[in-house]
């Protein structure tokens, strides 16, 4: 099995490092086992798992996206092992910020945050028109 | 554990009354491997520790623990936490004391134009934060509260003195961030809605980017949202791009 495809990180993100052990039942990607989780007996990563917390709450809620920072959030279920995801998770979707990838180990996972990274479009300098993306993922 | 800070935190009210302390409170902790250790339950117990430090040290004082603690504090450094890279070192200096407290006091006067009205200025620095990011980054976090309290005194027809308090805070968010020059490049164009407030320096081995941001609240027992220290760390890398590494 390849590795862990869960990436670390807020600002930028890199690669777990850890070997896969387990298949995200959702995302079908190699996982290890610090970021496995379970969830009505699925065995599913943690970025899925941050993401369909943070999908039912704001289903629950009115959800009025910058009409209202997100203050007093979530700040207090910090000490939650999955709270650093969820929000990040949240920031991407509720921020204009595009988070940096260095590596090589991107998928389209992580298109809905709009990364920066080399990954993809090779040589964005190459030509005018891939230069505009910026070495931005197709949004 | 929070709940434990918070329970210390009622009883402290004794303990409040102890004199002839030092009047500025700070601590200094540098969570060796602690907050970025591979184990979450590892870090909690440091963070715990740290926050227990905390509340001792606080309980010499004669204010209420700050709410900084808990509701930004400590979810701060969970996030900054997933940009460091495991055994990295996140240095801290808190002073959680009461910002309004005397010895933060920067000035007291009358104002000019309306008489019953005392105008009294507080500044505190409450947080300072250094670390290397995973990416080789070095970060400062500074955050700093200005306090204006004005305090009208009004005698209604009754003669009944009321006295009014408002308030004005103003959160300074102070961020400096080198950008090794050999992972990114200075973006051409200041884009960002903080572009303005941001100052660049260009060395040998980094781009140090300074940028300042005022969060502003009438309420003192507003915290400083997460959000707004995250979005200016966000601008400083808005206003870089990754530079192509050899063999990529
Ligand atoms: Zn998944
Ligand atoms: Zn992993």
């Amino acid at each position: 099995m390849s590795k862990c495809a869960v990436k670390r990180g807020i600002l930028t993100l890199r690669d777990c490092g850890e070997e896969g052990i387990n298949t995200c039942s959702i995302c079908a990607r190699p996982v290890c086992a610090e970021h496995t989780r379970i969830r009505s007996s699925d065995t599913i990563c943690v970025e899925c798992f941050a993401k369909g917390e943070e999908e039912a709450k704001s289903a629950k809620g009115p959800k009025a996206p910058n009409a209202h920072p997100p203050v007093a959030r979530n700040e207090e279920e910090w000490n939650d092992p999955d709270w650093a995801y969820s929000y990040r998770h949240y920031y991407y979707m509720n921020s204009s910020y595009n988070p940096f990838y260095p590596g090589h180990y991107y998928s389209d996972y992580y298109d809905d945050y709009d990364v920066r990274s080399f990954t993809q479009g090779e040589d964005a300098q190459l030509d005018d028109e891939s230069a505009v993306a910026g070495g931005f993922h197709d949004s | 554990m929070l709940d434990t800070v918070a329970n210390l935190d009622r009883s402290g009210d004794q303990l409040r009354k102890m004199a002839g302390w030092s009047v500025f409170l700070s601590v200094v902790i540098g969570f060796i491997a602690g907050v970025t250790s591979h184990s979450f339950p590892v870090f909690l117990l440091f963070v715990a520790l740290a926050a227990v430090a905390l509340a001792i040290y606080f309980f010499a004082r004669h204010n209420d623990l700050s709410n900084n603690l808990r509701k930004f504090i400590l979810p701060m450094i969970t996030l900054m936490r997933e940009d460091i890279d495991r055994g990295g070192t996140l240095t801290l200096r808190l002073n959680l004391s009461d910002p309004m407290a005397k010895e933060y006091q920067t000035g007291s006067e009358t104002l000019r134009k309306r008489m019953n009205t005392e105008q009294t200025t507080y500044q505190l620095t409450w947080m300072e934060a250094r670390t290397v990011l995973a990416d080789d980054s070095t970060l400062e976090l500074t955050i700093t509260d200005q306090i204006r309290q004005r305090k009208t005194t009004r005698r209604n027809a009754r003669g009944k003195v009321k006295v009014k308090l408002k308030y004005r805070v103003r959160h300074l968010i102070d961020v400096r961030i080198g950008f090794r020059r050999d992972s990114y490049a200075l973006a051409h164009q200041e884009s960002g809605p903080y572009a303005s407030d941001m100052s660049v320096k260009e060395g040998e081995k980094r781009n140090m980017l300074r940028i300042r941001r005022v969060a502003q609240s009438s309420s003192i027992t507003d915290t400083l949202p997460l959000n707004a220290v995250m979005e200016t760390l966000s601008s400083a890398y808005g206003r870089v791009n990754l530079v192509k590494q050899e063999g990529n």
